[in-house]
């Protein structure tokens, strides 16, 4: 069989994985809204049903290409979702009473999968500047900061809503708000983490390949403000105090400045990495 | 502030993005606003005073606390003894045995249930009471003043490379020699307090190898390089990617590259002059090679579409020829298609394309404080890694022996995360208990 014969598995596997995920987010959205804590478990078996299509699909990607799935939109937002995905379902292992975040993390996951298939779906050679192990950190870390963020902004958004609705119901079993805060303080702690060491990379790749580590390139200005932003943030908690309702607030802010860093900037100013990202 | 300066950076017009053209435009459209802005500096934000200034407030303002926070990390490390105090702590516990009990078994217990956690002794004294502390991820303390560190380094390093750096670019013409003086570069910049920037050696390009996928994308770009310098000749492959470094100088791969024509102009009345002219290359295959150009000794300027092959659209030279289009005072004074060796006439000037090579974009690179930059990046990294993976646990238990039995008061303390960490400590206690028993 044709290498590229296989993309056409790829396009079933690819959209095996969007379905299983949209009844995944039903799934959530059911328990949630209807407080039926048990459909919350369906959520996640088909989260995890949807992660082997999803990994076959991207596996003959890789395969086809013969490099990672990092080169287009396409590429782009499957590996994340995929990293999120994988991000979700261990956190959930470790702390089953938070599997409603499922109701944030899966629609971002299955509407990102499914703008990836409209976006350059064919296969893109690698450019020249791409090699090297600073790469792959780079992009690697890039994808498990806004798997963190995602689940910092998943536990911040149940704060506040716990903390409107009360103790009823199914915000009765999540847990409780000082747990949850701390949660969202954690996820964004490693997403903090994840988005330093996205940047030092990149700062490192950008030194071998141009010779030099910033050019204040877009892309690059906006990720030190939202580096800056997750940092402000950090340090509002541990010296000022900041808990709860604000902490929540200012995680959903530093959470849409990394997305305009990762998702909007590259459509709408030049940037180099729009140039591998379109 | 520096988030702040970020963003005026991105939404003003910058002077390295936009050029010179641009702000002559803006000048002559809104004089007083162009004014304003370039009197703040806000269009040239990164090489600004106030820029300058702010990054030298973090430096001091991170000075100060690595060296608070390194003060704090040495007492910590440095061993003291400690009173064992468990009702000291928020989260504390009395758990009761009865019955009677082996006080050296008790302490054993504690401590494999505890070892199990990861917790590691650091305080035992089984005279009676007898107590213990028990630490847990002790390096996580050291988070703050690593991370802070690291800081400090990338902004000293920033501000010495703002200060010290020098760079400079060319495109070296295949077989071509570059003297290595300030003079011959193609552009150039160094920081304040650095001089012209003279390298010492000179750079012969011997080969360029580009290398294409399939469908004709660039897959790696290779310049063979002879460095002379003085009477030693040094072969090196320079590759995008994979930069060479000699005598301090750190020697870049650009991905500019394109094809060099040369023409050679014979006028009726004087010597031919030959002239290189350097274009660009293109994306894709099918189009060609482009660029736009005054003749230097003549009025003419010249619009020139190089095709390296034009059988069949290639980067790969096999049947060159320019489509050229030759201006003087706006008025086309040639337009057609020139082959390799064919001259074109305008008037009774010749103008004959004689040559064709590759050229390589290559840029050289001094005192960007790079060891410093790349020593902080690595502890910036690791600092934040211990400051949210390792998070700092104490525990501290006493063990009273009472007539039937014993009480054991149990305390515990984490730096960061307490909501979960109450969860943990609860289990702690659970098991102690159960071991107690």
């Amino acid at each position: 069989m044709e290498k590229l014969e296989l993309l056409r598995y790829e396009f079933i596997f690819h959209w095996a994985a969007v379905i299983l995920y949209i009844f995944a987010t039903i799934s959530f959205a059911y328990a949630v809204f209807f407080q039926k804590e048990k459909k919350l478990d369906w959520g996640m078996r088909l989260s995890g049903l949807g992660l082997i299509p999803h990994s076959v699909a991207l596996g003959l990607r890789w395969y086809v290409s013969g490099h990672g799935p990092y080169l287009s939109q396409h590429e782009g937002f499957s590996s994340i979702v995929w990293v999120v995905v994988v991000m979700f379902l261990i956190f959930v292992y470790r702390v089953p009473r938070l599997k409603g975040v499922g109701l944030i993390v899966m629609p971002s996951c299955f509407l990102m999968m499914a703008v990836a298939f409209y976006k350059t779906p064919g296969i893109e050679s690698l450019p020249a500047t791409f090699s090297g192990i600073w790469l792959v950190l780079h992009i690697t870390f890039t994808k498990l900061a806004l798997g963190a963020m995602l689940i910092a902004l998943g536990t911040s958004i149940f704060y506040v809503l716990k903390e409107k609705k009360g103790e009823f119901g199914f915000y009765q079993r999540l847990p409780d708000l000082p747990a949850l805060d701390t949660y969202s303080y954690k996820f964004a702690g490693f997403g903090f983490v994840f988005w330093t060491i996205t940047v030092v990379a990149g700062a490192i790749w950008a030194n071998e390949a141009w010779g030099r580590y910033w050019a204040w390139d877009p892309i690059e200005t906006w990720s030190l403000i939202t580096w800056l932003l997750f940092g402000l943030h950090l340090h509002l908690r541990r010296f000022l105090g900041w808990r709860g309702r604000k902490a929540a607030y200012l995680m959903v802010v530093c959470f849409l400045f990394s997305i305009a860093a990762l998702f909007v900037i590259p459509f709408i100013l030049p940037t180099i990495h729009s140039e591998f990202f379109l | 502030m520096v988030a702040v300066s970020c963003i005026i950076g991105i939404t003003v017009p910058q002077v390295a993005e936009k050029g010179p053209r641009f702000f002559e435009t803006w000048k002559a459209e809104n004089p007083s606003l162009y004014v304003a802005v370039n009197l703040l500096q806000l269009n040239r934000v990164y090489t600004s005073i106030w820029f300058l200034a702010l990054t030298s407030i973090i430096a001091v303002s991170l000075s100060l606390t690595v060296w608070d926070q390194g003060a704090a990390a040495l007492r910590t490390l440095r061993y003291r003894k400690r009173p064992v105090s468990p009702d000291g702590f928020k989260n504390f516990k009395e758990l009761i045995v009865s019955g009677p009990i082996d006080l050296t078994r008790t302490v054993e217990t504690v401590k494999a249930v505890l070892k199990a956690k990861g917790f590691r002794v650091s305080h035992e004294d089984i005279n009676e009471p007898a107590s213990l502390i028990f630490n847990k991820n002790s390096g996580g303390k050291l988070g703050g003043f690593i991370l802070h560190t690291g800081f400090l380094c990338v902004v000293l390093a920033g501000l010495y490379s703002l200060a010290c750096h020098q760079r400079g670019f060319i495109q070296l013409i295949g077989t071509d020699t570059f003297s290595g003086k300030n003079a011959d570069w193609l552009t150039s910049d160094h920081g304040l307090l650095a001089k012209d920037f003279d390298l010492g050696f000179k750079v012969h390009l011997k080969r360029f190898v580009p290398d294409y996928w399939e469908n004709d994308r660039v897959k790696s770009l290779k310049s063979e390089l002879i460095i002379k310098d003085h009477k030693v000749e040094k072969n090196v492959i320079l590759g995008v990617n994979s930069p060479v470094r000699h005598r301090g100088v750190t020697i870049y791969q650009s991905t500019h590259y394109g094809y060099t024509v040369t023409f050679v102009l014979t006028r009726p009345t004087g010597e031919p002059v030959v002239t290189h002219f350097s274009l660009d290359a293109p994306s894709w295959k099918d189009r060609p090679f482009v660029g736009k150009t005054d003749f230097p000794t003549a009025d003419y300027v010249l619009d020139m579409k190089f095709h390296p092959n034009l059988k069949e659209p290639s980067f790969f030279l096999a049947f060159p020829g320019v489509d050229l289009t030759v201006t003087e005072k706006e008025n086309v004074m040639f337009k057609g298609r020139v082959l390799f060796n064919q001259r074109a006439w305008i008037g009774d000037d010749a103008l004959q394309f004689t040559g064709v090579h590759y050229w390589s974009g290559i840029a050289f690179v001094k005192n960007s404080g790079t060891s410093l930059i790349y020593f902080g990046f690595m502890i910036i990294s690791f600092g934040a890694f211990l400051i949210y993976f390792l998070i700092p646990r104490e525990i501290h238990i006493q063990i009273e022996r009472q007539e039937d039995g014993a009480i054991l008061k149990v305390g515990g303390r984490s730096r960061k995360y307490q909501a979960l960490f109450a969860d943990e400590f609860e289990k702690i206690c659970q098991d102690i208990m159960a071991g107690s028993r």
